[in-house]
């Protein structure tokens, strides 16, 4: 017996796209995030380029399509942990992590407070600190607490559940439940992981405190993010005055990733009108190889050059170093069309990390073939690829590619 | 403005450059050079002008001599495209341009060429040995009968002197290309005042120790002091037959101490840079061109033979000595015949009087 | 109408600890005379979703929630499609942002219950409007690559293709290439085109019907059923369809305008497309003799990424030209290649396609070219200012030159209309509102729409949608562009537009099908009712509908396509006699929850400010506060609208007239980078709150009391400071004198 169901594999802006348009068109369709929320990176970013608009805003349409209609059924903190049968006629276990709070939380926040334990806040890649019973962030949907086992003490305290006056907080559902799901075609769309910057050792390797990443950045400049939007360096909270961008760190690079992460030049640029938003005095520097402003683009990079207090040089940053009494990174680079060789010491450098496929070193329970970089290739009959796992690729093209990909699950599921 | 070449690439290649083509010109080579500065950028510079074949700039230029191959650059690029050993290339192709009998060129570029002058200077040595010998004495170690110094000091004086000569035209026209259209701007005194850079340089190699890794500069230097050392005690010993003498010295005669030195320094490092080469780790060995191989089997062989004709000498075998010593002989005519004037050795003068040239360059600007 | 309506008080999440519930259910009752008023500790907990459910059955059909925001639990509380349901949000915007226990937050509350109740108790179910005959059938205008991959996939999927070619043979643009970059590992490989299997698959299935050598003579009517009239061979044909898939794709650049890069000057300069044709005829030669090119140049950006032509980039023309340069390459390996280049632009596996053309010997300038001249044996010498080198650099004797020319969308050629929406004495004043549309006669379409025969173009003449999160939203509803027509584009993003156009244009299909509407308020199924009676033929709504949604007749009456409506209600608030309505949206809906405020007398120092907030994102910025626990001014009362644009001015009068003290207006940002998600509506409301001075005057108040704002989904921690600022603001004004009339 076929099924005429999809389901999405990822719940970031492909898969929400592939889910949301598949449904629209009149098809039954599951959602699956590994996350407590959905969203994806996009949730994490502050703007989109070039219309540095919050991706908040059509988070919130897509969240609404959701809510909205009944034909999406959505699963969070879960995971596809197996697939079998062919097209039209797919068996696919789903393992559901739990979350510790029930449906009924009304996201009071009284846990919170009661909470003795804290973790990293991963949302804001480490930058500050939640506790362990704690809401993604300020837009997370759905608008639910989630619980980190990892340093969650469990019933031995317990002093969240007394808190919650609504009693959603339930610490012994400890065991991952399986679901089981038929669907006729699967989009897989699970996205991108930074680049880790520990391999950038010419770099400082992640170890020079005010040497940060683009995705960090992202969460600086974010009014929810660790700083309430304000740029400020890890190391002591100071504003900046000067701040490096460092282009193709680790992309176009044969010791690291091969290919051209295709986003990093605008989002870059993007960065740039942030620090020129919330700091217009602060002398900006942009080290890059090419600036792949493709399409229309070029309009954008042509007005951040013009911002005045953007220098764009031509000339892949060497080496970073740190003085570590200031925590003042130095970055060495040769300015090909001043023709000089610069040693420039900097508040903050942002090194532009590429993206890399999540299914790349990633179990993909299928037989979906990659590349060498872990890019989907091809496609499996019924199981189709969206996003940043065939190549990467910023939001709009991330759309495009997924509602290209709900239509392929349609065709492929249509007339079951 | 200069034209564009591009069969420039090719031709180089033959120099070892086979990689400055996946150059994206990004910089990071010069970023990360220790020895890069604003006045003498490289390598990046280096790999655009060898893409587009501008033989001019690089005739022109000093910075391939500044160059030490540390090897940062390689580690880094992104292209993997070597600018260490296309530096390494351009110092191959320099010394042929600087050489004007073309014998470099050949050398560098033909196997051929390689082959055959070492094959005729080794053999030509032999015979030469085997014609003008003196008494062979086999009741005792006696080499310098065996090698009389009538015979063996004319010849070793005209060897050097003919060495000198091509040696010293070629760091002239060296000195032509680089500041020929400035000769009128350097002041005379700048000539004087800066031999102490060329001396500095020549008998430290300092910029070696810019490097990340300084064992690398004492490496070089223990070979540099070995070679110059055994250097030295040949030349004394052709004035004073200070040591080469066919009763040995004792075991304390400073002389003694000092080939001791010399060939244990020369021979440990070349025998770690075959060894290096083999096992391509460092960026500076990951690749060989025939020259360099050429001249570390030379000179391990010099220097091996060199040894054992000490050792068999202190052994009393006087045949063995003989024998090794005509051998090392063989090796030491076409590693000095060759490498000295025409290719890999010519550097010992080149990268000093880079760095004169640079500062007379500075003097005539300023 | 509703006939029954219920309130229900939610006393969980602290609501019950900071507001007094039996006041407000006093409110209900006594005040708005309901005979249902129920109070919960936890409303959207299963026994208090029975609790409701019961009721419905016993016949409630209006549904008040005084409880979170409508953002939160929309599936919690929805009880089926006869109910009703209203969201009275007492606990994100009053509790969580107003002190407990205060007598102002109470105030708040019960007025937002009042609201929410005379809104109840007016709101109607709507009722989908149904097509009649509906045309399951897609129109795909272009039978190039994104054109034949739309039509096949909506084939595919079920609906009849109609496809409309201009030329003798299907395969467009692509067709003229002589290989394609291949897309899979190892990227390098240049591999024949893929558009004979294609072309073969379009036209073998019987689901197409192909017209070649064609035009689009017309397109009337609306989604679910567009008139087409096909000319071809000078006769006409009509189809019915219920959506369009334009992708009629991109020409070059006319070359003959860079004769500064040679071209027309010397006969060894030739464009892209020059040389795929020579490349597919089998030798690369030099056009003046014939003889095989052994040096072949690339200019990249000829046209591209310059003010004087092109002044965006072209996005393929350094694929494109590293494709053809290894054409050259494979001709002869010994070739010289040079291509000049301002920034390479090979992004992500194309890297490896870059890096093959180096490792091949190709060489790269990056530079502005400072001179072309031809030699006495017609080969070219180029002069380039090499950044690379740091000097100019000279490349000789190149047999052919190679001019990468850009890409203009066939979307932008034609005359270009300038069409604004405001009225014809204020256009003269030379200061505009609202940015006017621009439409160019490309005849591609031919739409008979009020507001132009295309589509409107964005930037540059690409009718590209304006969202990022939305690539395929155009201004038109149920046509979608795709392809290199709407943003310039490589082969493989042109194949994932024709299938996401096709995807949209399907949706059109069966949301319209279903009488609902299509993005943004996908699923909503009202529409605009006209009373036509008490129409003036003033234009307004004609001419500010975004989505072009309304024609007029020859007497100006407005003539409404539901299926075309994109359910904003501008033209509710465009029209100046009120005559537009929704079933569950209306002026008087509005109106009734304005005068549903009580306005306390002057000299309690309790001044009232209405807000009108966009619900799309000014909305859930006022919940983001609360939810921040940020507090905000007492006297607010907020509004949510559907869009700014639908805020009518007939609620400022009322609610100034009534005493309220200050409106403010929070929409979208406006202008180039507009967020609004109907395009004009906070621009549109922008204007309108240009003309109320003139009312304000009239009932002698100060026009400061009517402030706008622009803001975003993420403003919340700005709003307080935004809100206090106008309060402020009117409190130095003074109170409203018609307080207490």
């Amino acid at each position: 017996m076929g099924s005429r169901s999809i389901l999405v594999v990822g719940g970031g802006i492909s898969g929400l796209t592939a889910a949301v348009e598949a449904s629209e068109a009149g098809y039954e369709v599951f959602l699956v995030e590994k996350r407590p929320y959905l969203g994806g990176r996009v949730a994490q970013l502050y703007q989109y380029f070039p219309k540095l608009c919050p991706p908040a805003c059509g988070l919130e349409i897509n969240f609404k399509r959701i809510r909205q209609n009944p034909a999406i059924r959505y699963f969070t903190l879960a995971e596809v942990t197996e697939i079998s049968g062919q097209e039209g006629d797919f068996t696919v276990k789903v393992r559901l992590n739990p979350r510790y709070v029930t449906e009924d939380c009304t996201a009071c926040g009284a846990c919170v407070e009661a909470c003795p334990v804290e973790r990293p806040n991963d949302f804001n890649y480490g930058l500050d600190r939640t506790k362990a019973i704690y809401l993604p962030h300020v837009f997370a949907f759905p608008m639910r607490y989630v619980i980190d086992p990892e340093v969650c003490e469990g019933v031995a305290c317990g002093r969240c559940a007394l808190a919650c006056p609504v009693k959603a907080i339930n610490l012994l559902d400890k065991e991952p439940k399986t679901l089981t799901l038929n669907v006729g075609a699967i989009v897989w769309a699970t996205g991108w992981d930074p680049y880790d910057v520990g391999k950038l050792t010419y770099y400082g390797g992640g170890r020079y405190r005010n040497v940060i990443t683009n995705v960090m950045m992202e969460r600086l400049a974010a009014s929810n993010g660790p700083t309430g939007g304000k740029i400020l360096r890890p190391s002591d909270g100071k504003p900046v005055h000067k701040v490096a961008f460092v282009q193709c760190a680790g992309s176009r690079d044969e010791n690291n990733l091969r290919y051209c992460s295709g986003v990093c030049c605008l989002a870059s640029l993007k960065q740039a009108t942030y620090i020129r938003e919330k700091s217009p005095d602060t002398k900006i520097y942009v080290f890059f190889i090419d600036i792949r402003a493709l399409g229309r683009f070029e309009d954008f990079y042509a007005r951040v050059k013009d911002l005045g207090n953007v220098f764009l040089v031509k000339g892949k940053a060497g080496q970073i170093t740190e003085d570590p009494a200031t925590g003042n990174p130095t970055v060495v680079v040769e300015d090909q069309e001043a023709g000089k060789l610069l040693q420039e010491t900097f508040d903050l450098v942002v090194l532009a990390t590429g993206m890399v496929p999540t299914t790349r070193g990633a179990q993909v329970p299928f037989g979906l073939s990659r590349d060498e970089n872990g890019f989907a290739v091809g496609a499996v009959p019924g199981i189709y690829t969206a996003g940043c796992v065939t190549r990467p690729m910023d939001v709009a093209s991330s759309v495009q590619d997924a509602t290209a990909a709900a239509m392929q699950a349609i065709q492929s599921v249509v007339g079951r | 403005m200069t034209k564009v070449n591009p069969e420039f690439g090719r031709k180089l290649q033959k120099f070892g450059a086979r990689t400055s083509y996946e150059c994206f010109n990004c910089g990071n080579c010069t970023a990360v050079c220790p020895l890069s500065t604003n006045e003498a950028q490289f390598p990046r510079r280096f790999m655009r002008f060898v893409q587009l074949g501008l033989e001019d700039k690089i005739k022109r230029s000093l910075e391939p001599w500044l160059c030490y191959y540390c090897g940062d650059c390689q580690q880094t690029c992104p292209r993997q495209a070597n600018p260490g050993e296309v530096m390494m290339s351009l110092r191959r192709y320099l010394t042929s341009v600087y050489d004007w009998t073309g014998l470099s060129r050949k050398l560098y570029t033909s196997m051929g060429w390689k082959v055959i002058s070492v094959g005729v200077l080794f053999f030509l040595t032999l015979l030469v040995v085997y014609l003008f010998h003196g008494p062979i004495v086999t009741e005792r170690v006696e080499l310098e009968t065996f090698a009389p110094a009538h015979i063996v000091h004319p010849v070793g004086y005209a060897f050097g002197a003919v060495l000198s000569f091509f040696l010293l035209s070629n760091v002239y026209r060296m000195y032509r290309f680089i500041l020929g259209d400035m000769q009128g701007k350097i002041p005379a005194s700048a000539y004087i005042r800066e031999l102490v850079t060329l001396v500095l340089h020549f008998a430290t190699q300092i910029r070696l120790r810019l490097c990340a890794n300084k064992s690398r500069w004492l490496k070089h230097w223990l070979l540099m002091t070995g070679y110059f050392v055994a250097f030295m005690l040949v030349n004394v010993d052709i004035v004073s037959r200070w040591s080469l003498t066919n009763e040995p010295p004792a075991w304390w005669h400073p002389a003694k101490l000092l080939w001791s030195y010399a060939s244990i320094a020369m021979l440990y490092v070349t025998t770690e840079a075959i060894i290096g080469r083999l096992r391509k780790k460092e960026p500076l060995h990951q690749y060989s061109h025939s020259t360099d191989w050429m001249f570390l089997i030379l000179l391990w062989f010099t220097v091996a033979t060199g040894l054992l004709v000490r050792i068999f000498m202190e052994l009393h075998w006087p045949l063995p000595t003989y024998y090794t010593f005509a051998l090392h002989l063989a090796f030491t005519v076409p590693l000095l015949g060759l490498e000295v004037p025409f290719t890999k050795w010519s550097h010992l003068a080149y990268r000093p009087f880079a760095m004169y040239f640079m500062r007379l360059k500075e003097s005539a600007s300023s | 109408m509703a006939k029954k309506v219920g309130a229900y008080i939610c006393t969980g999440c602290g609501i019950g600890e900071a507001l007094n519930a039996e006041a407000l259910a006093k409110v209900a009752t006594k005040e708005q005379k309901l005979e249902i008023c129920k109070t919960h500790p936890f409303l959207c907990g299963a026994e208090g979703r029975e609790l409701i459910r019961q009721d419905v059955q016993a016949g409630v059909d209006g549904v008040v929630i005084a409880a979170c925001s409508p953002r939160v639990n929309t599936d919690v509380f929805a009880f089926g499609d006869g109910v009703v349901v209203e969201r009275v949000n007492l606990r994100e915007q009053v509790i969580w942002s107003h002190p407990a226990n205060d007598e102002d937050t109470q105030m708040m509350a019960e007025d937002y219950l009042r609201m929410g109740i005379v809104k109840a108790k007016q709101a109607e179910i709507p009722e989908p409007y149904r097509v009649e005959d509906l045309a399951r059938a897609v129109l795909v205008v272009g039978g190039g690559l994104a054109g034949l991959t739309a039509a096949g996939a909506a084939a595919r999927a079920g609906y009849r293709v109609v496809l409309v070619e201009k030329e003798a043979t299907l395969g467009g643009w692509v067709a003229t290439r002589f290989r394609q970059v291949a897309d899979r590992p190892p990227y390098t490989d240049l591999e024949p085109v893929d558009i004979a299997r294609r072309v073969r698959e379009v036209e073998e299935n019987p689901n197409v019907t192909v017209y070649k050598g064609a035009r689009v003579a017309k397109i009337s009517g609306a989604p679910g059923m567009f008139e087409v009239s096909i000319a071809r061979n000078g006769e006409a044909v009509t189809e019915r369809v219920g959506a369009v898939v334009l992708a009629t794709g991109a020409v070059p650049y006319d070359a003959s305008r860079l004769e500064h890069l040679g071209f027309g000057r010397y006969a060894n300069v030739v464009t892209g497309d020059t040389l795929e044709e020579m490349a597919a005829k089998g030798k690369i030669v030099r056009p003046s003799d014939g003889r095989e090119a052994r040096s072949v140049g690339f200019v990249l950006c000829a046209g591209s990424r310059d003010p004087e032509h092109l002044p965006y980039c072209s996005a393929i023309c350094c694929v494109e030209s590293l494709k053809q340069a290894l054409y050259v390459k494979e001709q002869n390996p010994q070739a010289a290649v040079y291509v000049f280049y301002k920034d390479m632009r090979s992004p992500g596996q194309y890297e490896f396609l870059y890096q093959r053309a180096q490792r091949e010997g190709v060489l790269f300038f990056r530079g502005n070219i400072a001179g072309i001249e031809e030699d006495e044996n017609k080969a070219l010498t180029v002069q380039v200012d090499d950044v690379l080198v740091g000097d100019r650099v000279v490349a000789e004797g190149i047999d052919l030159l190679v001019l990468a020319t850009g890409m203009v969308s066939t979307a932008a050629r034609g005359e270009m209309m300038v069409v604004g929406a405001e009225e014809e004495e204020e256009k003269k004043s030379g200061v505009s509102l609202v940015r006017p549309d621009i439409y160019f006669r490309s005849d591609l379409l031919n739409l008979e729409y009020r507001q132009g025969p295309e589509l409107p173009s964005l930037k540059y003449g690409f009718p590209d949608s304006h969202f990022i999160c939305f690539p395929y939203e155009t201004r038109r509803t149920g046509i979608y562009a795709a392809g290199a027509v709407r943003a310039p584009m490589d082969l493989p993003s042109c194949v994932k537009d024709g299938l996401g156009a096709a995807l949209k244009a399907i949706q059109c299909i069966e949301l319209t099908a279903r009488g609902a509407s299509v993005h943004p308020r996908a699923l909503d199924t009202s529409y605009a009712e006209f009373r036509m009676e008490q129409c003036t033929q003033c234009k307004r709504c004609t001419v500010e509908c975004p989505f072009g949604a309304i024609n007029e007749d020859e007497k100006a009456n407005p003539l409404y396509n539901p299926t075309r409506c994109r359910r904003c209600a501008t033209c509710l608030g465009a029209c100046p006699q009120r005559i537009i309505s929704f079933k569950n949206y209306s002026i008087t809906m509005i109106g009734s929850m304005v005068k549903a405020i009580e306005v306390p007398e002057e000299d309690e120092e309790k001044p009232r400010i209405l807000v009108f907030a966009c619900e799309n994102d000014a909305y859930p910025a006022l919940d983001l506060a609360g939810i921040n626990r940020q507090q905000l001014s007492p006297w607010i009362r907020v509004i949510p609208l559907r869009c700014l644009g639908s805020l009518n001015l007939i609620w400022i009068a009322d609610a100034l007239s009534k005493g309220i003290d200050g409106i403010l207006m929070l929409g979208c940002r406006h202008g180039e980078d507009y967020q609004c998600h109907f395009v004009k509506g906070s621009e549109l409301a922008n204007y309108r709150l240009s003309k109320i001075a003139e009312t304000l005057t009239r009932l002698a108040l100060e026009s400061d009391r009517v402030r706008m704002e622009q803001v975003s989904i993420t403003d919340y921690d700005r709003l307080p400071r935004l809100i206090e600022d106008f309060a402020k603001r009117l409190e130095e004004i003074g109170p409203n004198p018609y307080k207490g009339f």
